[in-house]
Order: structure tokens, then sequence, then C-alpha cells
């Protein structure tokens, strides 16, 4: 089997507050927050996809232009079939509103938040999306 | 012009959300200085606020697009347009605390306040997620309404944020009770 390519396309900052994994939210309602870097996250899925898959993240930059961010994401809406065109004008916004991204072999799988293992080797096997985790605020 | 750049981003709009609405600067004149849109554009002539119902959505976020790729082109070509005749525009999302979409869909004429103290819409009730661009072009503006609310009182009865009709607090506000509930 081919290996599958996942691309993680990330916001500002990573945060695994509100996750499906951690539980934890910025609302009142009570549960704990824990903040993950990528690479802990990148570890957790490898328990489940190691062999089978190639990753690739990336990340935006105050202080470097962001081309390839920029180029990469456009491939993935484009293979995605969405109209919508990412530049320096509108990138952060973007951001603000969907990532994480997740793509596997150059399609969207998943938005909003960091999926756990289970879920994305299933998104990964089945090439569908990952539902949108509804938040409690 | 300025009736033809209305009907541009409108119609652009319009293939996307379920309401939209425009609100000029003069609307604002007695909005409290916290909420203000000029707070986020000082030369602002217009918001623009729309809306696309989710009473059937059990799986998005409160307050999200269902189609998000297709609601950003949207807004982002709304903006490029506006900017393409020179007026700067600022997309607010609906997750924004430094202003308020409610208030801002009132004076757009696309809804109606609650008891709940959101945003009753014809055919969408409490189950819409709000955005909004405010910008510097002058765009028609449309008339505030009435009567969409009827005054039911079921989401005020649901709402555990809502002792006093019309005193929500935000902070216990979430549960998506009301959306579920209003006959709208």
């Amino acid at each position: 089997m081919d290996k599958k390519y996942i691309q993680i396309f990330e916001g500002k900052q990573i945060d695994s507050s509100c996750s499906s994994t951690s539980g934890g939210c910025s609302c009142s309602c009570g549960t704990s927050t824990t903040a993950v870097t990528i690479d802990e996250l990148l570890k957790k899925y490898l328990t489940v996809l190691d062999g089978i898959t190639n990753f690739n993240v990336y990340k935006i930059s105050d202080k470097q232009d962001n081309d390839e961010f920029i180029n990469k994401l456009n491939e993935v809406l484009h293979k995605s079939g969405e109209k919508l065109i990412v530049d320096n004008t509108n990138l952060e916004f973007v951001l603000s509103q969907s990532a994480p991204i997740i793509a596997v072999d150059g399609k969207i799988i998943s938005i909003k938040n960091y999926p756990d293992e289970k879920q994305l080797y299933d998104a990964v096997m089945t090439g569908n999306k990952i539902p949108v985790k509804k938040s409690c605020c | 012009m300025i009736d033809q750049n209305t009907n541009t981003v409108k119609s652009i709009l319009n293939n996307i959300f379920d309401s939209v609405g425009i609100a000029d600067k003069e609307s604002f004149k007695n909005a409290p200085d916290k909420y203000h849109p000029k707070n986020i554009l000082e030369g602002f002539e217009s918001v623009i606020v729309y809306a696309q119902g989710n009473k059937n959505s059990s799986e998005q976020d409160m307050g999200s697009f269902s189609d998000l790729w297709g609601s950003l082109a949207a807004q982002n070509e709304v903006v490029k347009f506006l900017e393409s005749l020179g007026y700067k525009s600022i997309v607010i999302s609906g997750n924004s605390r430094s202003v308020s979409l409610v208030q801002m869909g009132i004076l757009a004429g696309i809804g109606e306040l609650s008891p709940v103290n959101s945003l009753v819409i014809k055919g969408l009730g409490l189950a819409a997620s709000l955005a909004a661009i405010i910008t510097e072009a002058p765009l028609i503006p449309d008339e505030e309404i009435t009567g969409v609310c009827i005054k039911c009182m079921k989401c005020l009865n649901v709402c555990p944020a809502t002792e006093v009709a019309y005193q929500r607090n935000p902070e216990k506000c979430g549960c998506g009770k009301c959306r579920n509930i209003c006959p709208v």
C-alpha cells in the first residue's frame, strides 16, 4: 500500500483545549486545559499511523514570508474543490476560522481541531472527513 | 454607483448566506462606545451583516458556518471587491467580542432581539450563524424590521443564562437549547 501523505497547517498556536482528547476548554464549563506541542501530537499519531503515512507540518511565521505555506494551502484547497484562494492579506483571518487544517493526500479531512489518533486513523483509512467538534462555548 | 456596489455585494453573499442586510454609519449613532464599529474601522460607512441558518446541524460549532470554505470565499470576494474600489473592509467573525453582531444584525434589518438577547431571524429562528464586514464603502442600508419574534418566551424558559428577559449572562451562554426551541 502506498503511504498516505498527511499535511498539517497550523494556526498561530497549538492548544489541545477543547480537543476530544483533553476535554479542556476556555469557557466556564470546568474542565482543564492542556497544551501540547506539535511534536508530542505527532508522536501520538505515529503510534497508529507509523509506516503508513508521511507527515508534513506547515507553520506560519511573523518574521519570514509565508509563501510556501500559502502555496501548499492553496494546492490543498484547490484539490478539495474549494473556491477560496488564500494570500497574505487574508491568511490570518482564514486560519483564525479554520486552523488547524489537516489534509490527507491533498484533500482536507479535518479543520478547527486536532483529532485524536483513532479519528485520524479512521479518516486516513476511509478518506472521510472528521466532523467539526461541537464546542461547549 | 452606490446602488451597483450594494447589489454586487449582496449578490455575492446571497449565494452562500440565507440573510444579508446592511446598516449605515448613521444607524450606529446611539450604539455604545464599547461595541461601536468605529473601534474596528474608524472611517467606516457601512456594516454588512449576513446569517446562515443551522437548525438541523448537530455537528458544527455553535456560531460557525456549515460551508466554511464557501463562506470564507464569499467574504473574501466581497472584501477584495470593495478594496478594488479603494475601500478598506474588515471581516468580523462570529466569535468576535469587540462588537455586537446581534446589534449589527438588528440595525441591518435581518432580525430582531430575542428575550435571550440573541438575534431572531425570519425563517431561521435563533439557529443562525452571524458574521459581518465593516467597510469604508457607502452602501444602501436596509430598514430595521419588527414582528419577527413572536414573544412566545420559549427561549427564555429554557435558557440557563437568562433569568430576566433581555438580560442574558453571556458567561453562561452556550448550551444551544434556545436554537432548537424557537418556533420562528
